[in-house]
């Protein structure tokens, strides 16, 4: 039945609007990714992108109004989800996809203990017993390493700290073992050090049961450690796309080079060196309801020209295979690599 | 929880104090002639007079007649009226009724007002929604004197359905009626409350994790949502139960139950002193106790919150 | 190594995507936006008309009725509506429409000020209360729970039968003096809870702190910080109790105790109603029809105003 070319999730051409009316906003536009087992795309952009509206439509967890499926598809091993029934979605949330939530805090229920929580899903969708189920749930909670399990297990969600709510949610998404985990902002509000722990045990759990992983993140230092393949989204759309290193070392869109130069290197860290100034990209995000002509960037971009204002780029490949970037000039950027003081003079005048 | 108890217990005190002092000054202290009317159209007999300064230590100063009034009931005792009745006796008869009362007006508001809430709540805007959102505001508008009164002439006197007058010992049915104008109201602030907290929370975090999770939608909606909706609207009917048992007045004048509402308005308007003060104390302490009791049972509903 | 991850958090601290479409509501947007909400709502008009025409109502009662609300005439008792009195008599043959428009002016005069006495000595209880916190806090809070203790129908008997034994007659003025004293009396507390709980939540923020590190004073800290701040659940509690007060004003002289013949109220109609209610049904029904209304439009009013200011009922 699955052939062998199938990927365990494909999304194709997805588009999403949110709101009627003038006041419409287009929150994706077109956003076409694939995931295979035991692999790890890292989906990159600012706040209001559309990360996590890909990750609800997904999901099947799209607030629906206000957010409306305009077309695309989402296939889940070759099987078309965004026209299935809501019944076979649930029986596939939980079972076959998982989610994490980036406040540990407000996505748990405050009133339950956390292994009430966990057990829920052992409880109802593997019919055990709420004894046994708890059992599971206090393993769980072992295997993404809290101490004292079987204790925590009865505790609520205000009494473990940051980093461990993180780790409960972490085993609940895992109870069922699903094939495909998408993680959103995972690690963002945790302090640094949790945030490479929680980041290192995601990683290990993947390798261990061979789990597709969709990691959502605004943080390109997350990003680099652990992505197989890494997504740029702006204003909806996916606008550069390769493996980590390619799209570290040539990055074909203006946006993912500012990106890159808005974040401090080991490289440049220099005290006080010239390198170590910081670039962050001017202006902000387009508003959804009223997307920029042409290429969305273009108002932030140094690098502008007046096709940029006309013409939509469509996304392309761009050299190395499976390197697709939406940038008229993509083919400069790839050509010219990361090379940042000969891009500083543009970006600064 | 103990230390808490113990800290909101002592509290209590000054408040209970406070509130019996000042009913006792108000019925007692203001006027100048407490015999005034006692004895029908004559002054009062000096024998009379002698026995009652006697039994209620008027020679003694205010605040001193109030210290010994309070021993007394400290005790137990609550005294007796000019007529010499136990007070005791007085509110032992008629406290059950309204007991009863309020009981049936909170069941009926939980009742009814849960369910419309839910309804609404869950709905979302619609006809529905607006059908149950005017009614609240009517309900609300609604003096309670005002229901009792149309609602005993049409259904007691015109249609015949129920007594317009209830008689001495009700039972649940006969209260039906009067428990709904009393619990009319707070119904409709509970109808309120409970489709507020769904709204809040059906856009919660938790509950999309709950769908996330592959649940079905009935334990979604029964376990994540309502759970978390109700801790609010639960407390509310706690408190009420406590501020009922003290608000019938109205309604139990309209009906002409013989409840605690009764007693006390009688015993304001013939200045019977031990009556009004003894009632006002029961009253005040099963409120602030009920209050109590309800702060503690959030603690158990919602593991956030810690008293210490 | 170590330095590079603070830059990273400090990028990541935009809190969520929805908010970086509105950046631009400040303490004026709050007002602007309240008012472009509250102006889209019917139930706002509805009720602004309602109280306006009962505002007309009490200010000039002439320009509904020429007759006196006091005239009797006992021939005519209970009459049914007619053309010569359009909502009937009552008992005392008086006619129920004239008396039920001059009710308006004590009924409303009773809600406005007791509404404002109870705003007024509640606010500052509760704003002292919250600012200053430590005893001050404990002591008004019990003082507030020794009257908030006392049900308010049971309250208001005392009090009223206390200073006017039943069946005394008293001066208008008065009357309309004590029910007023006797319903902020009893209520001030409710509005000191909602001033406190506002007042605490507030110098708790980190601006005020801010601003207290930086010299200001309490009063500037009060009149700049807390008390915008704690404006409009105050206003809305002020119109909903408006309404409230109505009904209380009418449920006291309802029992006899509140305000009383010669003065003409809805609560004085329906009180000398009730024992004839069968017989004369009108002298019931209408004045607790205008009475329902009157409540109705402040209730509607205070709801929608909430509505509009705070968004998460919506």
């Amino acid at each position: 039945m699955t052939a062998m070319d199938e990927h365990l999730l494909e999304v194709d051409d997805l588009r999403v609007e949110f709101g009627r009316g003038r006041g419409t906003a287009s929150v994706l536009n077109g956003v076409s990714c694939h995931v295979d087992e035991g692999e790890t795309l890292a989906v990159l952009g600012e706040s209001g992108s559309g990360k996590s509206v890909t990750a609800q439509t997904i999901m099947g967890i799209l607030d629906t109004p206000p957010g409306r499926i305009t077309g695309g598809a989402v296939r889940f091993r070759g099987e078309e989800l965004l026209g299935a029934d809501e019944e076979r979605r649930r029986l596939l949330r939980g079972e076959s996809m998982a989610m994490i939530f980036q406040d540990a805090l407000s996505a748990l229920n405050p009133v339950y203990s956390v292994g009430f929580q966990i057990a829920e899903q052992f409880r109802f969708r593997r019919g055990m017993s709420r004894r046994d189920a708890m059992v599971r749930a206090a393993e769980m909670l072992d295997l993404v390493r809290i101490p004292n399990a079987k204790q925590r297990v009865k505790e609520y969600p205000h009494q473990f700290s940051g980093g461990m709510r993180q780790r409960a949610m972490i085993a609940m998404a895992l109870a069922l073992d699903p094939e495909l985990l998408i993680a959103d902002e995972p690690a963002t509000a945790l302090d640094v050090t949790v945030q490479a722990q929680i980041m290192e045990l995601l990683d290990e759990l993947r390798r261990e049961r061979g789990t597709g992983l969709v990691l959502i993140t605004h943080d390109l230092g997350v990003v680099a450690e652990v992505a197989d393949r890494i997504a740029v989204m702006y204003a909806g759309r996916i606008v550069e796309h390769a493996d980590a290193a390619t799209l570290y070392a040539r990055p074909g869109h203006p946006y993912t080079r500012g990106l890159m130069d808005s974040v401090p290197r080991v490289d440049d860290a220099g005290v006080g060196g010239a390198g170590a100034v910081l670039r962050p990209i001017p202006g902000l995000p387009p508003s959804l309801s009223a997307i920029p002509h042409g290429c969305p960037f273009h108002p932030r971009c140094a690098y502008a020209q007046d096709v940029c204002t006309d013409e939509v780029p469509p996304l392309r490949e761009v050299g190395a295979p499976d390197h697709r970037a939406a940038c008229h000039f993509a083919e400069q950027f790839v050509a010219e690599g990361p090379d940042r003081p000969a891009t500083q003079d543009v970006v600064s005048g | 929880m103990g230390r808490y108890t113990a800290r909101r217990l002592l509290q209590l005190v000054p408040v209970f104090l406070g509130t019996t002092f000042l009913v006792y000054f108000l019925v007692w202290g203001i006027s100048d002639d407490p015999f005034a009317g006692k004895c029908g159209q004559r002054a009062c007999s000096p024998a009379y007079i002698a026995e009652m300064t006697e039994r209620y230590n008027l020679d003694d100063p205010l605040v001193v007649q109030y210290l010994k009034y309070l021993g007394a009931l400290l005790t137990g005792d609550f005294g007796q009226t000019f007529s010499g009745t136990e007070v005791s006796t007085l509110i032992a008869d008629a406290y059950p009724i309204t007991i009863k009362l309020a009981l049936v007006a909170v069941a009926i508001e939980a009742v009814i007002g849960i369910a419309a809430g839910v309804l609404t709540g869950l709905r979302g805007r619609g006809f529905v929604d607006n059908l149950v959102l005017v009614s609240t505001l009517v309900l609300i508008a609604l003096p309670v004197f005002v229901t009792g009164l149309v609602l005993r002439q049409v259904l007691g006197v015109e249609l015949g359905w129920i007594r317009p007058s209830v008689p001495g010992d009700p039972t649940i049915g006969q209260l039906l009626v009067p428990g709904l104008v009393l619990g009319a109201l707070s119904m409709a602030y509970i109808a309120r409350l409970t489709r507020t907290s769904l709204m809040e929370n059906r856009r919660a975090d938790f509950v999309r994790t709950a769908v996330a999770k592959g649940l079905t939608r009935r334990r979604v909606v029964g376990v994540h949502m309502l759970r978390n909706s109700l801790i609010p609207v639960v407390t509310f009917l706690g408190y009420d139960v406590g501020a009922l048992m003290g608000g019938a007045i109205l309604t139990e004048g309209v009906f002409n139950i013989r409840g605690i509402g009764g007693l006390v308005f009688r015993g304001i308007q013939q200045q019977d002193i031990a009556t009004v003060v003894g009632i006002v104390a029961l009253l005040v302490i099963v409120f602030l106790l009920a209050n109590l009791v309800v702060d503690l049972l959030y603690a158990v509903l919602d593991p956030r919150i810690r008293y210490d | 190594m170590t330095d590079t991850a603070p830059a990273l958090r400090a990028r990541g601290a935009e809190p969520d995507e929805a908010a970086a479409v509105d950046e631009s509501a400040g303490r004026g947007g709050l007002w602007v936006d309240g008012w472009a909400q509250l102006r889209r709502r019917p139930l706002f008009w509805i009720a602004s008309t309602l109280i306006l025409v009962l505002l007309v109502m009490a200010l000039w009662p002439s320009l509904f009725t020429s007759v006196d609300p006091r005239v009797a005439d006992l021939a005519l008792s209970g009459a049914d509506p007619s053309p010569d009195a359009v909502l009937g008599r009552d008992l005392q043959g008086r006619d129920i429409y004239a008396r039920a428009i001059h009710g308006a002016a004590p009924t409303l005069t009773v809600g406005l000020l007791a509404s404002l006495g109870t705003v007024l000595v509640g606010a500052m209880a509760g704003l002292v209360a919250g600012y200053r916190g430590s005893w001050v806090d404990g002591l008004v809070s019990r003082v507030g729970e020794v009257f908030a203790g006392l049900p308010f129908i049971l309250g208001g008997i005392v009090i009223l039968t206390t200073f006017n034994q039943p069946g005394r007659i008293v001066g208008e003025v008065r009357i309309v003096t004590q029910v007023v004293l006797t319903i902020v009396v009893l209520s001030w507390p409710l509005a000191m809870r909602i001033m406190r709980a506002a007042a605490l939540e507030i110098s708790q923020q980190d601006y005020v702190k801010a601003a207290r590190a930086l010299g200001a004073g309490p009063l500037r800290i009060v009149g700049r910080h807390i008390l915008p701040n704690t404006l409009a659940p105050v206003l809305v509690f002020a119109t909903i109790q408006f309404g409230v007060f109505i009904g209380a004003e009418a449920a006291l002289s309802f029992l006899g105790i509140g305000l009383r013949d010669p003065v003409v109220s809805w609560g004085v109609m329906i009180s000398e109603a009730q024992e004839r209610v069968a017989d004369i049904p009108q002298a019931l029904f209408f004045p607790a029809a205008f009475l329902v209304v009157a409540v109705l439009a402040f209730v509607m009013l205070g709801d929608a105003v909430r509505d509009a200011f705070d968004p998460r009922g919506r």
